[in-house]
């Protein structure tokens, strides 16, 4: 009897280490994040200038910096932001925003989500009262003044190191989710996105100084900004060749628009702020510029890896690519 | 908004399902923008109750967005309904 | 309870005590005469299913949408194969994943499963669950079962669930604006129930039972194909295996597959996102700390 040969079935190994690129009819295999990208972005980006603002105020006044008081009210007032306006964007995001108290029935340290609701309750309880009694302080007679003041220098140091881990764990939270694009570079995103919160803070404070007349203030604070920006600048190189290397990088030309603005917020707050040192009439304007610059670059980093994220949830191969045995944590 | 009367056969979750008096079975799952809460549905169920569903339709699924329901006041119902209630 | 072998399948010697093909009440513990297991609070229960078998007769699906009231969704035709259900959704908890291989001409068809794939997918309640490790309200929870279930009255639709599960299953429902994935039907689990969608699987691809036994169960039968000459048999999702990678340690719901796990929109090696919580934080802080030290610098020269 003649049997028509058989072919072998499918490889040996199931499990091979390259990705060939199979997927099931080009389906996603993850779900994107159902967050609104411009009110969560906006959040984050709220997050990151309020939580630095307080770190700055703060450590103008533990540092005693020459004619600091402005700086430390504005700081302070600014912070205030976050547990106000912030917040409201929070809960709007919810898909069932009436139970929004339900985020503070647990504290679970694995997730950021949680981490981060107790920071930002623990910032707007000690912000809270660092600006209140700031703002008190300005009513009150002289001796009761200094007892608030006091209040406040106590109050801010918890403050401040919320502030940090505001502008920060937003970073956290991104990565820690399967989305290919958040979760390949941890590090270098939460440098990222920390030195960007603190580009943004320094240069909003940096505006108001300015615009107050505290020429020096305001130039250091300048100088905070542009070293924020390089720190933000190295981590994003970082961040890139890790996406490159990972092969997952394709994600962000969903979100080329925004990723140029956030470039060019990274970039040209230099070439201002260098042509506003030689310029001296024009210098105020094209600082201003550069801080704003900065500001937008700021919020768009954040909404643009948000797009891109989403983006990379929607691609299959990408997440294939991804989740690989190389790729897993040694 | 449209509205439909009938007897609370099933619950899961946040869906339920209606029985019309006209004896038609339609799915509804409990909107985000109504008052009641998921948890309030079994209850309906294990007394069969009349309730009155606002509703919107949604193209999405097989099925309607409920938005209000009102419980309606007892008054004999058909034995089917109580056999169920029973099992 | 006595657990025998009657006509081949691992049944409790009570099928033996109920001869009736129609019963007016739920019997007691009714699991053990349709799965061979009693489900009993604090064990581990879970769902091998061995695509092998797989019909793609969709009758899991169908059985979930049932008992879970859950509305028909994904209306109209894909193209995808007998696919039109496309994916796990808040809708739809069971899955049956078509895979049409074609390329080979009809003569040249393998005789085992003739170029089909077939598969159904469902929430892998992971025995590390990144959804539940993400939740900030506490409404995902680990029940008495082993099994991972969102609470409906604690959920309040902040979605992060949904991007942290590596296999793409939690969704959330825009209508009532709460998350939703197999409970693996946890009201049956409490009366002792089988779940619906491994009850009416006809080729019993779909296997219920604790898991530490469908596990035992998944090993013998991979031997069993791999002596028969399918070598390419693995399981995904047992301890350490692929689909387990990265601290998932195993899957509750596990599968037995012949492709890599792509072929099946699987990921090899998912990872377990809260792995990465501490490391982004602490460079994320550093960073700030850091650039706190530069103001500190800045802010005390004088000028």
């Amino acid at each position: 009897m003649n049997f028509i040969p058989l072919p072998s079935p499918s490889a040996a190994r199931p499990v091979s280490d390259a990705y060939d690129g199979t997927t099931y009819y080009g389906r996603p295999a993850l779900k994107p994040a159902p967050f609104e990208n411009s009110v969560v972005g906006s959040y984050i980006f709220l997050a990151g200038l309020c939580g630095v603002a307080q770190v700055i105020a703060t450590v103008a006044d533990v540092a005693r910096a020459p004619r600091r008081e402005g700086l430390v009210r504005r700081g302070r007032l600014l912070s205030m932001l976050a547990p106000t306006l912030g917040s409201v964007l929070l809960v709007y995001d919810l898909h069932t925003p009436k139970r929004f108290y339900n985020m503070l029935r647990i504290a679970r340290p694995t997730s950021p989500m949680s981490i981060g609701t107790w920071i930002l309750m623990g910032f707007s309880i000690f912000s809270g009262a660092t600006a209140a009694a700031q703002v008190a302080a300005d009513w009150v007679r002289p001796g009761w003044a200094r007892l608030l003041h006091g209040i406040a220098r106590t109050t801010q140091v918890p403050a401040a190191v919320a502030g940090a881990g505001l502008g920060t764990y937003t970073a956290s939270l991104l990565s820690s989710t399967s989305t290919p694009l958040w979760a390949a570079a941890p590090k270098s995103l939460a440098v990222q996105f920390g030195s960007s919160s603190m580009a943004s803070g320094a240069a909003a404070l940096a505006m108001a100084e300015r615009h107050a007349g505290s020429r020096s203030l305001a130039r250091k604070l300048d100088t905070l900004a542009l070293a924020a920006l390089a720190v933000e600048l190295g981590a994003s190189v970082v961040s890139e060749a890790t996406y490159r290397t990972r092969g997952i990088s394709a994600a962000e030309d969903a979100a080329a628009d925004t990723r140029t603005i956030a470039q060019i917020g990274t970039i040209a707050p230099f070439a201002l702020q260098m042509l506003a040192g030689k310029g001296k009439r024009s210098a105020g304007i094209l600082s201003d510029l550069a801080s704003l610059a900065i500001l937008a670059g700021s919020f768009c980093l954040r909404t643009g890896v948000m797009e891109a994220g989403d983006e990379s949830a929607r691609r299959p191969q990408d997440y294939f690519r991804f989740a690989k045995p190389g790729n897993l944590p040694k | 908004m449209k509205r439909v009367e009938g007897t609370v056969l099933f619950t899961q979750e946040s869906r339920f399902m209606l029985e019309t008096d006209a004896g038609e079975r339609h799915l509804f799952i409990l909107s985000h923008k109504a008052s009641a809460e998921a948890q309030q549905l079994p209850p309906l169920q294990h007394r069969q109750a009349r309730v009155r569903v606002t509703y919107d339709n949604d193209p999405a699924i097989i099925g309607y967005a409920a938005h209000a329901i009102d419980v309606l006041p007892e008054q004999r119902r058909g034995q089917g309904a109580r056999q169920w209630a029973r099992q | 309870m006595g657990a025998a072998m009657i006509a081949g399948l691992p049944l409790s010697n009570r099928v033996r005590d109920y001869p009736e093909s129609e019963f007016r009440h739920p019997l007691p513990h009714e699991a053990e005469l349709t799965a061979g297991v009693r489900i009993e609070p604090g064990r581990s229960y879970g769902f091998f299913t061995d695509t092998t078998v797989c019909i793609g007769c969709k009758a899991c699906e169908v059985a979930c949408k049932e008992w879970n009231n859950l509305p028909a969704d994904n209306l109209g035709l894909t193209g995808d194969s007998y696919d039109n259900t496309g994916h796990l959704s808040a809708n739809t908890w069971r899955h049956v994943a078509f895979i049409e291989q074609m390329a080979d001409r009809p003569t040249e068809m393998r005789p085992f499963q003739s170029n089909w794939l077939m598969m159904s997918d469902v929430c892998k309640h992971c025995h590390n669950p990144p959804c539940m490790e993400a939740c900030p309200t506490g409404a995902l929870f680990k029940t008495e079962f082993d099994t991972v279930v969102v609470q409906q009255d604690i959920c309040n639709g902040c979605g992060y669930c949904v991007p942290a599960c590596p296999f793409g299953v939690v969704d959330l429902n825009p209508l009532d604006g709460k998350a939703h994935k197999c409970t693996l039907c946890y009201d049956r689990l409490k009366g002792g129930l089988e779940p619906a969608c491994a009850k009416s699987c006809p080729t019993d691809s779909i296997q219920f039972g604790e898991v530490a036994d469908l596990q035992q169960r998944a090993a013998k039968r991979l031997e069993h194909l791999h002596a028969v000459g399918v070598p390419s048999a693995y399981l995904y999702g047992a301890p350490d295996g692929p689909g387990a990678t990265g601290g998932l340690k195993y899957l509750n719901a596990f599968f037995l597959l012949t492709d890599r796990p792509e072929v099946y929109n699987l990921p090899e090696a998912p990872t377990r996102p809260s792995d990465r919580v501490a490391p982004s934080l602490l460079s994320g802080l550093a960073a700030v700390a850091g650039l706190a030290v530069a103001a500190v610098a800045l802010f005390s020269r004088r000028d």
